[in-house]
């Protein structure tokens, strides 16, 4: 085991491997207080990727709704629950990430789903967390609370899969840090699938290998946004790349949410995978879970989260959100206008931070209308 | 029930005798036992094909021991098969190998967490240097003939899902040649990256590799072909893993020789895939000479 730093646990741990960052690494923001759950982007990867025979249960992108939903059948409560209690001390992991909790014999702490364990994708959808009783639900805050948890796979720059893959048919794009299952090399092992906590890679019972999402690199590798991004209809996500955090850069939009306001937090950090989804955590959830889900600093990107009408530049971000096709590395707000920019500074598009509010009479005597307010 | 117990005829002593001298005609020892694999010269047909073929009865059977691959991650902490009964013949051009091994279940299909019964067997490439007995090692690499039973299963998603139904797909629909290709990067990556594991000539239930080490299974490109297959009989499993000689120079298997052959056995229903298999050291094998 080589040792290796994994900033969002603060340290260093054991990795098969030494480590070696991408030139660039692909990276995403979803928040998650603007998701739906319309599954506009789970049917974008399906039809683009996984229509193919044996891929039927695939689906690359998932909606999910937490506390009670799961694609697969329990695949976060499985891993927490066989790593056991584990503790931060502040911002500094003091437990043990799944690669050096293995147990003998094995590369990595891992379990497999079942192949029933995909069979019911929206199982637990739509349901909170507790009993509504009489009245309750007028209460506010409201005390059951449920939200939609949008994941793909987070490309990690300390992948399970990869560390699992007994011969390293896995491998880590150089150029923008994309984990790819080479499909020429995989012999149908399912070590990745057992590895991977996310459970993001998928066995092919038609061709007898695994596969898993490329993050639209054929996309990507022109400049565009993956399918899941460019179909969002909530425009909750944010797609670029992001540094490491000692070389931050403040006009980096990915970059800004994570590393300088620390708003996006990654998905189950405590494992020491690295991802490189980060969310805006929901701003309605109990601290102890969000803690659970997205490590030690969520509540506090929570609390960041409830005060963004107020932050000039923040909510020019956000509106930037969705706006384009383009990846835009970089992003300039100026006034009530925000920008996206190539990284030669050239504009991409503008978008207001305030949409400007019209108000047009009841009675429109031109046409001897009366409108009508629908929203 | 006692009574009943009581009035049953009890077979006597030589009823048994004629009984195991039956089985053992049944499973064809006619070729008796051997201290090592001895690969005998077949003047017909060599049953590349047929592991139940009467031609096998002639062979000498050699009982190897398996342990389960506890050397590097991940492991098989327990063993499923201990033994595996081998025989080979040859006909100066092929030489094969006839696996047998007990198993209770037939496990044919993969998906998900399901995982095909399989087995192979390995042979030095060089005469000077005995390479590790796990896969060969850098320098030293060892050529394998692989089986999977999941091969030989010819409806996989059929079997495993009876009740789905008919799902249009586009690389399926789409017209043969560009069309089809271009569907199929899209859509059937392993194919169009021509997997050998996947796209085998003519359905093959084996595949030939080279290996120098753990995790370093690649393809042969052609450096010899192999044939095989597999019946799997009331707990048995019967397989037969054929490949050419090759060059008689420089190959290892020429008839006279004496060399070495390994086994892996892989039980589905065990969880065991790739690192995960019951293993032997390096078996003695030698190929008889004289003949044409």
């Amino acid at each position: 085991m080589a040792r290796v730093y994994n900033w969002q646990i603060g340290r260093e741990m054991d990795y098969p491997y030494d480590e070696h960052r991408p030139e660039r690494q692909w990276a995403g923001v979803f928040d998650i207080n603007k998701c739906i759950a319309c599954q506009t982007c789970t049917i974008a990867c399906k039809t683009t990727w996984t229509s193919g025979p044996g891929q039927e249960h695939m689906f690359w992108n998932n909606v999910e709704t937490k506390p009670y939903g799961f694609f697969p059948m329990g695949y976060d409560v499985r891993i927490l629950d066989a790593l056991g209690p584990q503790d931060w001390q502040g911002e500094r992991y003091a437990g043990q990430t799944i690669f050096e909790a293995a147990p003998s014999g094995e590369r990595i702490l891992g379990w497999r789903p079942d192949d029933e364990d995909y069979a019911h994708p929206n199982l637990g959808e739509d349901e909170i967390k507790g009993r509504i009783d009489r009245g309750v639900a007028y209460a506010i805050p409201h005390e059951s609370w449920m939200y939609y948890l949008a994941r793909t796979c987070n490309h990690c720059t300390y992948p399970g899969c990869l560390a699992s893959c007994p011969r390293q048919s896995i491998y880590k794009r150089e150029e923008d840090g994309i984990v790819l299952v080479d499909q020429s090399r995989c012999r149908g092992y399912q070590e990745c699938v057992r590895g991977c906590p996310y459970k993001k890679v998928f066995f092919n019972p038609h061709s007898g290998v695994s596969e898993k999402c490329i993050g639209c690199y054929p996309r990507f590798e022109t400049g565009e946004v993956s399918a899941c991004f460019a179909a969002c209809i909530g425009k909750i996500r944010l797609q670029g790349w992001i540094s490491k955090p000692d070389q931050a850069r403040e006009d980096n939009p990915i970059d800004y949410l994570v590393h300088i306001r620390k708003v996006a937090v990654p998905f189950m950090p405590q494992l020491g995978l690295e991802p490189n989804l980060y969310y805006v955590p929901p701003i309605h959830v109990p601290d102890f879970f969000l803690r659970q889900m997205f490590g030690p600093t969520a509540p506090r990107a929570a609390e960041t989260y409830r005060h963004v009408r107020d932050d000039v530049t923040l909510r020019g971000l956000f509106c930037l959100f969705g706006s384009t096709d383009r990846v835009f590395p970089r992003f300039r707000v100026d006034g009530d206008v925000a920008m996206a920019l190539e990284e030669d500074g050239t504009e991409i598009l503008r978008v207001p931070v305030t949409e400007p509010t019209i108000v047009r009479p009841e009675t429109e005597r031109l046409y001897q209308i009366r409108r009508v307010n629908t929203p | 029930m006692t009574s009943k117990h009581r009035s049953a005829p009890r077979p006597r002593g030589w009823v048994w005798l004629v009984g195991l001298l039956a089985a053992a005609a049944s499973v064809g020892c006619g070729g008796g036992r051997a201290d090592h694999v001895i690969a005998r010269r077949v003047e017909g047909e060599l049953p590349r094909m047929d592991p139940v073929a009467a031609a096998w009865d002639d062979a000498p059977e050699f009982e190897a021991t398996l342990q389960p691959q506890n050397v590097v991650a991940p492991q098989l902490a327990e063993g499923s098969v201990s033994r595996v009964r081998v025989r080979a013949l040859h006909d100066g051009t092929w030489v094969a190998v006839r696996l047998e091994w007990d198993d209770a279940t037939d496990d044919h299909n993969v998906t998900t967490s399901t995982f095909s019964d399989a087995c192979a067997v390995q042979f030095p490439t060089g005469r000077e240097v005995r390479p590790s007995p796990m896969m060969g090692n850098d320098g030293a690499p060892v050529d394998i003939v692989y089986f999977r039973a999941a091969w030989q299963t010819t409806d996989n998603m059929g079997e495993l899902y009876p009740n789905m139904p008919p799902i249009y797909h586009p690389a399926e629909a789409a017209a043969e040649g560009e069309p089809r290709e271009q569907m199929a990067l899209q859509y059937q990556p392993a194919t169009h990256a021509g997997n050998p594991t996947v796209v085998r000539p003519d359905g093959a239930s084996v595949v030939a590799f080279s290996a120098a080490g753990f995790g370093s299974l690649s393809p042969t490109e052609g450096h010899f072909a192999v044939q095989g297959h597999g019946e799997y009989r009331e707990g048995h499993w019967y397989v037969v893993l054929a490949r050419e000689i090759g060059d008689a120079s420089s190959a290892p298997l020429a008839p006279g020789q004496r060399t070495a052959v390994a086994v892996a056995i892989w039980n589905g229903s065990h969880g065991e895939v790739g690192s995960r298999k019951n293993r032997s050291d390096w078996l003695d094998l030698e190929i008889e000479g004289g003949g044409s």
